[in-house]
C-alpha cells in the first residue's frame, strides 16, 4: 500500500465513522421500542353484574384502564373490549355460564361485531364471521371461507359471588393476541 | 437591470442551460400525449407548496389533530387550500396511470432511456405511499380505520412486518406516535426520496430527450421537429391551466372530506381508497396463508415485471411490439378496472354497508357543526361527540330503553318494538304528551298504560270518576290547563304564565291529583310517582336511576329496571353519570343541569324548575290561599 492509496483509505474510514455517529443512533431512535399504549392487565377485571346480562345475546362491554400513549397517560380509558355471552343456565353444568371474547378481530385487528340477527358475529372490514361460542364460521351470505386465522380469542372469565350485597359478578382478564398467527400468542 | 443579469449570467451561464431546454425536442416533436409528464411535476410542485402551507396550522397529535385541520376548513383559504392538496393527490394518481401508460404504448422506456424508466416507475409506489401517510393526518375515524388495516397488513409481512411497523407508525397500537410518524414520513422522508428520485428522472429524461426511435443518433431527421418552448410548452400549460381548474373548482365548491373524528366506539367499515380497491378484492380470493400473496406478492411481481420491461421489450419481434404493448396495457387496465368494479359492486349492493355509510356520514356531519358552534374541548375532538345527547341519545335508548318503549311519532316513525310493553317516550313531559293521560282511550292505549300493569289502574279510574261527575268539554279543557302547568314544571312550557298557574291549582284543587300525587308541598309519596318536577331532567333522571324508589312507582313498579341505582359503585350501574345525563336531555330536548355534557347550549328553557325551588313553592302557596 503506497501513501496515496492510505491516504484514500483513510479518508474513507472517516467518512464512514461519520455517518456512523449519525446514522445508528438514528436508526436505533426510529426503530427503538416504544413503551406499549396500554398496560398490561394481568388481574380479573369485574366487568356486569350477571342478572344485567341478556341470555343468548351478546354484549359488548369497554374494559378501562389506564393508558400510556407515548408522552400522553390517562386513567379510566377504553384499554379493551370484551364481548360477553350468557348461556342459558340450563347448559353444560361444568362449563362457565358467560363466555368472554376479546373483540379484536384476529385477522387485520377490527373491531368485531354482533350481526343483526345476535346468533353470531361478524367483522365489518373482509366479513369474517364467528358463531356465537366465537368458532369461525363461512359468510353466512356467500359461503366464502373465512379471513379469519383463528377463533375469537377468548378470555378468561368467571362469576363470582360478592358476600357484602349478594351480587353475581361476571369478572374478565382482559388479554391481547398477537393478529394474523393461527395460534393464539399473547401479546407482550 | 441588464448589467446584473449579465454578471449573473457570466457568473452561472444560466442562458445557456435555458436555452438548451427551450430548445430540447421531444422524439416525435411536440404532442398532447407528452403533456402528462409536464402536469405530473406541476402538480407534484402544487402538492408540496399547499401542503406546506397547510403544516403551518396543522398539529400533529391525537387530541389536536382534528381539531386543527377542522381550525384549517374554519377559513375560506385554508378550505380551498387543503382541498387542492386533497383533489390533487387524487388527480395525480390518475394522472401517472396515464403517463404510464402512454410511456408503455409509445415504447418510450427503451434504451437508452431505461433508467427514465426505472426511476419514474419507482416514484409511483413512493407517491401511492405519500398519499397513504397523508390521509389520516387529520386524525379522522376514516384515516384512522384504514391505517390501522394498513400497519396490520404491513405487519403481516413475513419476518421484518413488525420491524416495518414500529418504525413507520411507532408501536403497534395507534397513537400519539403513529400520528408523529406519519407526519415525518410525510413532510419529511418521503418529500425528500421523491424528490432525489424525481431530480434523477428529470436528469435521464432531458438528457436521453434528443434520442429518436428508429432514426440513429448521427443521422438527421427527416423533417425538423419544432423546440420545446414554446411549442410544447404551450400544450403543457394549456392542460395545467384545465387541470387546475378543475381541481380548485371543485375544491371551492366542496372543500376536503372531513369525516367524523376517530373513535373506536363509532361503528365504521373500513375501506382502502380507490387506488387500492383492485387488492381489497384480490385479498378476498386469497385466505389464510396465501394471503399475503395478495398484499405483497401480486404488487411487487407487478412492479418487478414492469422494471424489467425495457429488456423484455428486446425479445418480442418488432413486427408485433406495438400490438403486444398495446395488449399489455389493455390486459392490465381492464384487470384492474374489474377487480376495482367487483369491489364497489358488492358495497352498493350490501345494505348493511350502505346504511352504515349513510349512518358515518351523518355522524361526520354532526361533528362539523359541532366543532362549529361548541368550544373544543382540552381531550380533543373525540369527546365532541361522545358528549353529545343528539348522538348518544338514539344508541343509549336502543341498546338500553328500546326492549320495551317506544320512540315514535303518531305515524309510527321512529324506533319501534316489536312488543310495546312500556308508554312511547316520544315528547315526554311535553304537554301534548301528558294530555294524552287524560283521555281515556290513549291512557288504556299502547302509547300509555296499555302494556302495563297500569293498564286499568288507579288513575285511568279517577279519570272515568272526573269524566262522569263533570261536563266532558269543560273538563277536557281543564286537563289541556293541567297538562301546560305539568309541562311547565319541566321547562316546556312558561312557568309563570296564567295558564301554568290555573293549571296548578286544578292539580291540588278541583281534579284531586294530589289525593295520590305529591305536588310540591301538597299531597304524599309512596301511592303514585310525584309530580313536582314532573318530567324534568332532575326528575327523570331519579325515574330511570330507580323507579322503585318511594318518588317514583315504590313497589308498584312495573318490571323497569334501576338504571342507576347503586351510588357506592357507579361503574357497575347500567347507565353511567354521564350517559343517564345525555339520555335524559335526548329524551327531553332539555339541557340538563350537571355540567357533564356541554352541548344544546340553545335550547335554553323559560325557567328551568329545579334550580330555583323557592319560588314555586310560593307560588303554589299563594294560589291555595286563593282558592277557596
Amino acid at each position: 500500500m503506497n501513501r496515496r492509496e492510505l491516504l484514500q483509505w483513510l479518508s474513507r474510514g472517516m467518512a464512514t465513522t461519520v455517518a456512523a455517529i449519525i446514522g445508528l443512533p438514528g436508526i436505533r431512535y426510529l426503530s427503538g421500542s416504544v413503551p406499549s399504549s396500554a398496560e398490561p392487565v394481568s388481574d380479573y377485571q369485574r366487568l356486569k353484574r350477571l342478572e344485567d346480562l341478556p341470555i343468548g345475546r351478546p354484549v359488548m362491554i369497554p374494559v378501562l384502564g389506564c393508558k400510556r400513549d407515548a408522552w400522553a397517560q390517562s386513567d379510566q380509558q377504553v384499554v379493551g373490549r370484551v364481548w360477553l355471552v350468557r348461556r342459558p343456565a340450563t347448559a353444560n353444568a361444568g362449563e362457565s355460564e358467560v363466555q368472554a371474547f376479546n373483540s379484536v378481530c384476529p385477522h387485520m385487528g377490527c373491531q368485531i361485531q354482533a350481526q343483526a340477527s345476535n346468533q353470531g358475529f361478524v367483522c365489518p372490514c373482509h366479513r369474517a364471521a364467528f358463531g356465537l361460542n366465537g368458532q369461525r364460521q363461512n359468510d353466512p351470505v356467500s359461503q366464502e371461507i373465512s379471513h379469519a386465522p383463528r377463533d375469537m380469542d377468548s378470555l378468561a372469565c368467571r362469576v363470582v359471588q360478592d358476600p357484602a350485597n349478594g351480587n353475581a359478578w361476571v369478572e374478565v382478564q382482559l388479554q391481547a393476541f398477537e393478529l394474523g398467527s393461527k395460534q393464539r400468542i399473547v401479546r407482550s | 437591470m441588464c448589467a446584473l443579469l449579465n454578471w449573473l449570467d457570466q457568473r452561472l451561464d444560466y442562458r445557456r442551460h435555458i436555452a438548451l431546454l427551450r430548445r430540447r425536442v421531444l422524439p416525435n416533436g411536440p404532442s398532447w400525449w407528452s403533456t402528462s409528464a409536464s402536469c405530473l411535476m406541476w402538480l407534484l410542485l402544487i402538492e408540496c407548496i399547499t401542503g406546506l402551507l397547510l403544516m403551518s396550522t396543522y398539529s400533529p397529535s391525537m387530541a389536536s389533530a382534528w381539531a386543527s385541520v377542522n381550525f384549517t376548513d374554519q377559513s375560506a383559504a385554508g378550505r380551498f387550500l387543503r382541498g387542492v392538496h386533497h383533489y390533487s393527490s387524487h388527480a395525480l394518481i390518475i394522472l401517472f396511470g396515464l403517463h404510464l401508460v402512454r410511456v408503455v404504448i409509445t415504447g418510450a422506456y427503451r434504451a437508452p432511456r431505461e433508467l427514465v424508466w426505472i426511476t419514474g416507475l419507482l416514484l409511483f409506489p413512493l407517491i401511492l405511499v405519500w398519499t397513504v401517510t397523508g390521509n389520516p393526518l387529520a386524525s379522522s375515524q376514516k384515516g384512522i380505520a384504514q391505517i390501522q388495516v394498513e400497519g396490520n397488513i404491513l405487519a403481516a409481512t413475513p419476518f421484518v412486518g413488525p420491524w416495518f411497523q414500529r418504525i413507520l407508525f411507532g408501536g403497534r397500537d395507534i397513537g400519539n406516535l403513529t400520528l408523529t410518524r406519519l407526519h415525518f414520513l410525510h413532510v419529511g422522508l418521503l418529500p425528500l426520496l421523491v424528490g432525489g428520485l424525481f431530480l434523477l428522472h428529470l436528469h435521464q429524461v432531458i438528457k436521453h430527450s434528443s434520442y429518436r426511435p428508429g432514426v440513429a443518433a448521427d443521422q438527421a431527421p427527416l423533417k425538423p421537429l419544432l423546440h420545446y418552448w414554446p411549442y410544447q410548452s404551450v400544450r403543457n400549460m394549456t392542460m395545467l391551466v384545465l387541470l387546475v381548474g378543475t381541481i380548485s373548482g371543485i375544491s371551492w365548491q366542496w372543500g376536503a372530506p372531513l369525516s367524523a373524528p376517530a373513535d373506536p366506539e363509532l361503528p365504521f367499515s373500513p375501506r382502502p381508497e380507490w387506488y387500492f380497491r383492485w387488492l381489497f378484492e384480490l385479498r378476498r380470493h386469497f385466505t389464510g396463508d396465501t394471503e399475503f400473496v395478495a398484499t405483497m406478492v401480486v404488487p411487487a411481481a407487478f412492479l418487478a415485471a414492469f422494471m424489467l420491461l425495457p429488456f423484455l421489450d428486446r425479445l418480442l419481434s418488432t413486427r408485433f411490439d406495438r400490438l403486444c404493448r398495446l395488449l399489455v396495457v389493455v390486459a392490465c387496465a381492464a384487470g384492474w378496472g374489474w377487480l376495482t368494479y367487483l369491489s364497489f359492486d358488492r358495497d352498493w349492493n350490501d345494505p348493511e354497508y350502505i346504511a352504515s355509510m349513510v349512518e358515518f356520514e351523518r355522524l361526520s356531519e354532526r361533528a362539523r357543526e359541532l366543532a362549529r358552534s361548541e368550544a373544543m374541548p382540552v381531550a380533543g375532538a373525540v369527546e365532541l361527540l361522545r358528549h353529545d345527547p343528539q348522538t348518544q341519545g338514539p344508541r343509549l335508548f336502543a341498546r338500553h330503553c328500546s326492549s320495551c318503549h317506544t320512540m315514535t311519532d303518531a305515524d309510527d316513525n321512529g324506533m319501534t318494538v316489536a312488543e310495546s310493553s312500556a308508554p312511547n317516550l316520544r315528547g315526554i313531559g311535553t304537554a301534548t304528551w301528558i294530555v294524552g293521560f287524560f283521555d281515556l282511550d290513549q291512557i288504556s292505549g299502547k302509547n300509555y298504560f296499555g302494556n302495563t300493569a297500569f293498564h286499568d289502574g288507579e288513575m285511568k279510574q279517577h279519570i272515568q270518576t272526573l269524566f262522569a261527575e263533570n261536563d266532558r268539554s269543560a273538563l277536557q279543557e281543564q286537563f289541556r290547563t293541567v297538562a301546560v302547568a305539568l309541562a311547565a314544571e319541566a321547562g316546556h312550557e312558561v312557568y309563570e304564565s296564567a295558564e301554568a298557574q290555573r293549571g296548578r291549582s286544578l292539580i291540588v284543587g278541583k281534579l284531586r291529583c294530589t289525593d295520590c300525587h305529591q305536588f310540591h308541598n301538597q299531597g304524599s309519596l309512596g301511592s303514585a310517582p310525584d309530580l313536582t318536577g314532573y318530567a324534568s331532567t332532575e326528575w327523570l333522571t331519579g325515574l330511570i336511576s330507580n323507579p322503585s324508589s318511594r318518588r317514583f312507582y315504590g313497589d308498584r313498579n312495573d318490571r323497569m329496571p334501576a338504571f342507576a341505582a347503586d351510588s357506592a359503585h357507579p361503574e357497575f350501574n347500567l347507565l353511567s353519570t354521564l350517559e343517564l345525563d345525555l339520555l335524559v336531555k335526548w329524551l327531553t330536548g332539555l339541557p340538563g343541569d350537571s355540567n357533564l355534557a356541554h352541548s344544546q347550549k340553545a335550547n335554553n328553557p323559560a325557567q328551568p324548575p329545579a334550580s330555583h325551588p323557592q319560588p314555586h313553592e310560593v307560588a303554589v302557596k299563594t294560589e291555595l290561599q286563593a282558592t277557596p
